[in-house]
């Protein structure tokens, strides 16, 4: 049934692309410094599960090592970061720094890519792993695991965050980074632990992708419009306006490219074009993005 | 019976949930220099940005000759003939001090995307502003300084730089933001000197903000005292010194 | 021999406009855009869709053939009606350049409402996702530019014969000094300093009557029209548009490189980035032979360069090769304004 298939793509979609938002979200506000590479993070460690699935393992099996492997590279940033901060580097410097990363990774997955085609014949301009999914009740597994990560990510977020000695260091450290230090806090670790796990997270979000959508080399690129319309439109230093604003972009993209191609067929190509549309319309509405607008509405008007 | 140039009426602003200028009137007679002091926190140098238009007040207004400026734009009031130095002087860093004087000057034909082009015009008008720039240079006795980047100025030779760049402006209404601090008593005094003297010749108006009381009261018109974002009291400065208000805001 | 030399002059050419448009936006102004290659694609776009179309409608082309579904038959046909008219080719060149200044200003224009109002790290992403999404738009559009596969262009100088590859390359040389001395007169008037000024800081430029948010717009209205006229040089150049080719790392990173090494800034400075920087990537590709144990294509290694090379630059020398150096006031007199004393 299609509108079933198109509800699935839209749900599955909206839970990972949460996941990369809050991820995305969590290491600006904590370093106050965007992640350029943060989407070739989230697929490079996607052609780790297309090497389990090629070693003909169930890709469900990398997602521990794709957390590891996408945490370590994010932590590597993040200490090549701290290291151009001491030395006063600005953020034109620091952007530049997370530019070296998101290329030495696109030249790694065009590398391996390259590799695979020339010597296994294993070609990756497309691939998908679908068929390596499993089902319950007729629905695809990748439903299941991608809600069931987004949701519980949310709640540990939220327990860790206000309910743990780490989560209020953490936010005193976003807060005012220099003055949380003075306080005995060990900001760097605290923000390097932060970092690691957004990094394994953003890891398990691409390791996920394949299991429903079609991987291609520039989906990382595709994808980093749409999680930065996302943010944009939850509201650029909200972790939970990232949820909501992930969500609202999937849906859109899906149900509008959906609906858009009866009229106009073209359109389904065009989906991170719609969500960099509602992301540059939501920056001139509403500059804060609904995580602005609720606080507003909030403290009336 | 002076007339007045600028006119404050119940202005309040404030920033989150607290009122920094609550119902604030003011009268600034034309071609007096009028100062305003108050304790830290009064809301002087807010004051000072709202009528220079950085920040929008919440409520009042501000009519400058006759034109209400309330909420316009930092640009369109110095066009019409406000200008303002900053209390932590803020110059263009890696210019040297000539650059930082001559983009001061007003309606420069070169300096938008059609007229640099033009260059004969725009030489023409340079000439003119370099004659200007260096004579302002002499009377702040910045000379030596002139291809000095202004990141590497002292920081009273910063605040004399604020106050050659307002001279670079052409404007008839200034507000000093404490023009007097980091400065040795003898220049202080020089620059009320000259300070006087523009507004004798030139007819400028200022509004001055100071902290260094025992310089600047021998040499202003009026008095404005400022405390807790309201005016308390106004006046000469000798009727402002008898009063026990002076000395309770101060003290308390 | 000469082939080699003047691909590099050429290339340098292009990335030399490209680089001084992005010194003029980042190195002057202070706007960090990262997002380089929206005009580019842009005025690449336009020389996919314009010249050949206009060709065929003043040859009265069979319109059963489509430009772009047809190419390899039209691009023929074009040829041997265009090997014979020099004017009609020229005023397809002019045409093309002429619609994408327009084009290209207006964007520049309406991009500024939304873009200039993000504090600069979301500006960079901004421009950054504009510029991806129309290379999206760019892979898809079969009719526009040819997909994924690139549609050809026809070359303006056919009517050289022989010497229609010498006549274009000459063409750019001059309008890339064009481009040199329009620059140059920009930042060496008043309105150089005022953008400097304005990179410096914002509020005290504001404080001195000066209206930094128009200024603004109009920086990055005229840079685009350089940028959209680099694309079109490029796209002539080569013959052929595949938007799928003007990635971020070759139009975007690559030319931020250049100024940083080269010295953000400085003009001179700047162009010296873009040449040592073309030189080092034609030579990696023209010895490629030595990198041929490797089990890839050898281009992959130009964003390893590219990755290594930023990091030295931002950790022992973010000011560049030739940093930039304010002028001092008799040197001013002298040299622009001409004057003695």
């Amino acid at each position: 049934m299609i509108a079933l298939q198109i509800l699935l793509t839209a749900l599955i979609y909206s839970f990972i692309l949460s996941l990369l938002a809050m991820g995305f979200t969590l290491q600006y506000i904590t370093l106050n410094v965007p992640n350029l590479a943060y989407s070739s993070i989230a697929f490079f460690c996607t052609y780790l599960t297309l090497t389990f699935s090629i070693l003909k393992f169930s890709p469900y099996t990398s997602l521990p090592f794709a957390f590891v492997l996408g945490g370590t590279i994010s932590f590597l940033l993040f200490k090549f970061l701290k290291l151009l901060k001491e030395k006063g580097m600005s953020i034109v410097g620091l952007m530049m720094a997370t530019i070296v990363f998101d290329l030495l990774l696109y030249a790694g997955m065009n590398i391996y890519s390259d590799y695979l085609a020339r010597n296994l014949q294993i070609y990756t301009a497309s691939f998908s792993l679908v068929e390596f999914d499993f089902k319950i009740l007729g629905l695809p597994g990748i439903l299941f695991i991608s809600a069931g990560t987004c949701l519980s990510l949310v709640i540990l977020f939220t327990l860790l965050l206000f309910k743990t000695k780490f989560g209020i260091a953490m936010r005193a450290a976003v807060e005012n980074y220099a003055l949380a230090s003075t306080q005995g806090i060990d900001v760097d670790r605290i923000v390097g632990i932060a970092w690691f796990f957004v990094g394994g997270v953003a890891g398990i979000s691409g390791a996920l992708y394949p299991l429903w959508f079609s991987m291609d080399p520039w989906v990382g690129a595709r994808m980093f419009i749409t999680i930065f319309a996302a943010c944009i439109l939850g509201g650029i230093k909200s972790v939970y306006g990232s949820i909501v604003g992930g969500s609202i972009i999937a849906f859109s993209e899906i149900f509008l490219s959906y609906f858009l191609s009866f009229f106009f067929p073209w359109v389904w190509s065009y989906r991170s074009v719609i969500s960099m549309i509602v992301a540059a319309v939501s920056l001139v509405k509403m500059p804060e993005g609904f995580a602005g607008y609720i606080s507003k509405v909030r403290k009336g008007g | 019976m002076t007339s007045v140039i600028l006119r404050i009426s119940h202005l309040s602003k404030r920033f989150g949930n607290m009122y920094v200028l609550q119902d604030v009137n003011m009268d600034i007679p034309f071609s007096k220099i009028v100062l305003l002091i108050g304790p830290n926190g009064s809301g002087k140098t807010t004051m000072i940005n709202c009528i220079s238009g950085v920040h929008i007040p919440d409520s009042g207004n501000i009519i400058f000759n006759n034109i209400d400026i309330t909420g316009k734009s930092p640009h369109e009031i110095v066009k019409l003939g406000i200008g303002r130095s900053f209390q932590i002087p803020l110059p263009f860093k890696k210019m040297s001090v000539a650059e930082n004087l001559l983009i001061s000057g007003q309606n420069n034909p070169g300096e938008n995307f059609l007229g640099c082009f033009k260059s004969n015009d725009w030489k023409n008008y340079e000439k003119t502003l370099l004659r200007k720039m260096f004579n302002i240079l002499k009377i702040v006795g910045l000379e030596e300084k002139v291809d000095s980047e202004a990141g590497d100025l002292s920081g009273g030779q910063l605040k004399l730089l604020e106050l050659a760049r307002l001279l670079m402006l052409d404007v008839k209404f200034i507000m000093l933001d404490e023009p007097l601090g980091g400065v040795n008593p003898f220049l202080a005094t020089e620059i009320l000197n000259y300070i006087k003297k523009i507004r004798d010749e030139f007819k400028t108006t200022f509004l001055i903000v100071e902290h260094r009381l025992d310089i600047v009261m021998d040499h202003v018109d009026y008095v404005y005292l400022l405390s807790k974002g309201t005016v308390v009291a106004v006046g000469t400065p000798k009727d402002i010194a008898k009063k026990d208000v002076f000395y309770e805001t101060f003290i308390s | 021999m000469i082939e080699i030399f003047l691909d590099i002059i050429i290339l340098f050419c292009i990335y030399a406009i490209i680089t001084l448009s992005l010194n003029l936006q980042h190195g002057y102004t202070g706007i960090f855009n990262l997002g380089l290659y929206f005009p580019i694609l842009v005025g690449a776009m336009i020389t996919a869709y314009v010249p050949g179309r206009l060709a065929m409608l003043l040859y009265g082309i069979d319109s059963r053939l489509d430009y772009s579904y047809n190419n390899p038959t039209v691009i023929d046909i074009l040829k041997n009606r265009l090997i014979d008219d020099p004017i009609i080719s020229i005023t397809l060149l002019f045409v093309t350049v002429f619609i994408t200044i327009i084009v290209c200003y207006v964007l520049g224009y309406l991009t500024a409402y939304p873009a200039l109002k993000l504090p600069a790290d979301y500006l960079a992403l901004f421009m950054l996702c504009l510029s991806e999404s129309t290379r999206v738009i760019g892979m898809q559009t079969d009719w526009l530019t040819g997909g994924v596969f690139g549609i050809m262009v026809i070359n303006p100088f056919w009517w050289l014969g022989q010497n229609s590859y010498y006549g274009l390359s000459i063409f750019i040389i001059i309008a890339t000094l064009c481009v040199c001395l329009i620059i140059n007169k920009v930042c060496m008037s008043p309105l150089g300093r005022l953008l400097k000024g304005i990179r410096e800081n914002e509020l005290t430029a504001e404080c001195v009557g000066k209206d930094v948010k128009k200024v603004k717009r109009q920086v990055l209205s005229f840079a685009f029209v350089i940028l959209g006229l680099a694309g079109v040089l490029h796209a002539f150049w080569m013959g052929a548009v595949v938007a799928g080719g003007y990635t971020r790392v070759d139009f975007s990173y690559w030319p931020w490189l250049m100024m940083i090494v080269g010295g953000a800034g400085n003009n001179l400075g700047v162009l010296f980035g873009a040449f040592i920087l073309v030189l080092i990537r034609r030579a990696m590709i023209v010895s490629k032979h030595a990198f041929s144990f490797l089990p890839f294509s050898v281009v992959w290694l130009e964003p390893i360069l590219l990755a290594l090379m930023l990091m030295a630059t931002l950790m022992f020398r973010p000011e560049g090769i030739l940093p930039e150096r304010p002028q001092s006031i008799r040197d001013y007199m002298k040299k622009v304004l001409k004057l003695e004393s």
